[in-house]
């Protein structure tokens, strides 16, 4: 009886150990936590405006719901938000306040294979033989089902997105009316879904003009700007379809674009999701969670670039 | 029922580390109940600590055609605990594979092959183990654990406190340190109420946690009560005398509630022990720049922006050197 008591005390002090000395924290991190904290305590108009942009890049760009997942946990604030194709999708639930359980499910894939019946190889032979392009309709549909009819001023964070227009070639930054038409014209893609007409434009996916929209979101008056950029890897492209060379066109243009944008952010996460392709839509919640992984890895080094940039509002509480 | 069954798995798990130290004849607590007498010189020397005197004769009992099923999986099970404890984490690894590749529903080998894979860094292959175990046992204590862990690594806070909770709130497991665990992946989520329930419970089962205090005072002072912050951390200072970064930690929030007395005889204290110390200097910079000292808030900055070996408070010194009125 002693040896089995003795032996079940070993087991859990095995499997439960005593407390271990915790190792002391390193300065810089107790120096970060308290800084950010001060930064976090600030009233909102006594620190710089906080921008997010999020890019383009199809099924890549859901990525982007992970990445506001970790700065929403982390307390970040955001106060304005631009978004451009899959980046105006996911840019309309968060501002509109969806909570980010039903942003996950919605980016399942019974949700989203609603919008993308027309990107399998029966659509395409479809658009083959009758030369006509799809109507993206759908997508409107889409947003309205989670937007319900909201327009812009309705949203609770202030949001634009991007489309362009097709006959000048203008970068087209929606800010008003209602939601589910500009995410829709924003969500566009050329050459395989028409124009979407609209307050005399034609108007095409905001990826061609404007991928990365860090200067929407500064034009809303964001200070400092966080950007996401949802890049695919172009170089290992197979051209088999009509798709494939229309997808390879926007991640090229894409890719140029984005490069100059990024330079305008003050922060810049770039998710691993260039094996996914811009229309495996299925892969959605794949890339949400790659989203998750990248931002998490860089939350720090964001936390430190805000303290940096409004360090003067900080001391302003302690150089009374 | 299921709360009883996972006391009694976990128990059983408890078994199987135990029985890594315990006398050879420990052997017929686990795998089939069968005696694995061609084994026991292997353990006694295992027991000894005689890890590779072990490791040669389990080795040998794998290639004896007299070793049995039960034997084998024991045998490759002391084999990888042999090269883990001798610091050879590859060895290991190759050791649990193998035994997975011909036990694959074999828990304890499963447990041991996730948690090496966890403890290495190899997080996505630790997690599709723990998700098997899951499989073969939902209630898996130790999957459950370990899954959460790696979730919480990866920023995945809502999986973690899922797993968390499925691994603790049935059991009776007084482990203050997975308490914490949990709680801190309610507050990353901001649950600061769901936070603050587990981090008490925590606190119950060992009231002197200096980590789970600092976790307390974190919970308290980013829900907006700085009185409980800074009572949590003072008793997480009483707890943990000996450490300075709980002092200093101390001595930031006093700066910041206005206590600049309190927290300046805290700063100066360590810095009396170590006149450049980083984080120490910038404490006592922002104590004198709120209370209206900046002539002598400058020096300690100058001090902290020259570490090296703090990087960010360095830089944030010198910023904050900007920001003095001349």
């Amino acid at each position: 009886m002693k040896t089995l008591f003795c032996l079940l005390a070993a087991a859990c002090a095995v499997v439960f150990p005593p407390r271990a000395c915790a190792a002391p924290a390193k300065q810089d991190d107790v120096a970060r936590e308290f800084l950010w904290q001060q930064f976090r305590e600030l009233p909102a108009d006594a620190r710089p405006r906080v921008g997010v942009a999020l890019s383009g890049g199809g099924a890549k760009g859901f990525a982007h719901v992970g990445v506001l997942q970790i700065l929403s946990d982390a307390g970040f604030p955001v106060d304005c938000l631009a978004g451009t194709s899959m980046g105006s999708v996911v840019g309309s639930m968060y501002c509109a306040g969806l909570p980010f359980e039903k942003i996950w499910e919605i980016g399942g894939a019974a949700s989203f294979a609603k919008v993308s019946g027309d990107y399998n190889a029966v659509g395409m032979l479809e658009l083959v033989l009758s030369q006509k392009l799809f109507s993206s309709e759908k997508m409107e549909s889409f947003v309205n089902s989670y937007m319900g009819g909201k327009t812009f001023d309705q949203l609770k964070i202030p949001f634009s997105c991007s489309a362009m227009d097709l006959k000048t070639g203008e970068n087209i930054v929606f800010r008003e009316g209602p939601v589910a038409i500009a995410v829709r014209a924003s969500m566009n893609i050329p050459g395989l879904f028409s124009p979407v007409q609209y307050r005399q434009r034609y108007l095409v996916d905001g990826g061609v003009a404007d991928f990365l929209p860090v200067q929407s979101a500064r034009d809303m008056g964001a200070d400092w700007v966080l950007a996401s950029v949802t890049l695919g890897d172009y170089s290992a492209a197979k051209f088999h379809s009509i798709l494939s060379y229309v997808m390879q066109v926007m991640d090229i243009r894409g890719a140029i674009l984005a490069e100059a944008a990024m330079k305008k952010a003050d922060f810049v996460v770039e998710p691993h999701v260039s094996d996914i392709s811009f229309v495996e839509l299925n892969r959605c919640p794949q890339a949400g969670e790659r989203g998750v992984l990248a931002m998490n890895e860089n939350i720090a080094s964001a936390e430190e670039s805000l303290i940096f940039f409004s360090i003067n509002e900080i001391a302003s509480q302690y150089n009374k | 029922m299921k709360s009883r069954r996972n006391i009694i798995s976990s128990i059983l798990l408890a078994c199987v580390f135990a029985a890594a130290c315990a006398p050879a004849r420990a052997g017929f607590l686990f795998w089939g109940g069968e005696k694995p007498s061609v084994l026991e010189p292997a353990r006694e020397l295992f027991a000894r600590g005689d890890y590779a005197g072990s490791a040669e004769l389990f080795e040998a009992a794998l290639a004896s055609p007299a070793a049995g099923a039960a034997d084998k999986k024991l045998a490759y099970w002391f084999l990888g605990q042999c090269h883990e404890r001798a610091g050879k984490d590859d060895r290991a690894l190759s050791d649990y594979q193998i035994a997975v590749r011909i036990y694959p529903k074999d828990m304890q080998l499963l447990l041991a092959l996730g948690r090496l894979y966890q403890k290495t860094g190899l997080l996505d292959n630790a997690q599709a183990i723990f998700l098997k175990i899951l499989n073969l046992d939902s209630g898996s204590f130790e999957a459950n654990i370990g899954l959460a862990q790696i979730y919480m690594k990866e920023g995945f806070h809502g999986k973690a406190e899922k797993h968390y909770s499925a691994a603790l709130e049935s059991m009776a497991v007084r482990d203050a340190a997975l308490w914490r665990g949990y709680a801190e992946s309610a507050f990353a989520q901001r649950k600061y109420e769901a936070a603050r329930g587990i981090t008490d419970r925590a606190l119950a089962m060992d009231s002197g946690d200096a980590e789970t205090l600092l976790l307390s005072a974190r919970i308290y002072g980013e829900s907006g009560d700085k009185t409980a912050a800074l009572a949590e951390i003072a008793r997480a200072q009483a707890a943990a005398p000996e450490r300075s970064d709980i002092v200093l930690r101390r001595a930031l929030w006093l700066a910041a509630s206005g206590d600049t007395d309190k927290s300046l005889a805290l700063s100066q204290a360590e810095l009396i022990k170590r006149p450049d110390d980083p984080l120490a200097s910038l404490a006592a910079a922002l104590a004198y720049m709120k209370s209206g000292r900046p002539a002598l808030a400058r020096p300690r900055l100058l001090a902290a922006a020259e570490s090296k070996e703090e990087p960010f408070i360095a830089r944030a010194a010198l910023q904050l050197l900007k920001t003095l009125p001349e």
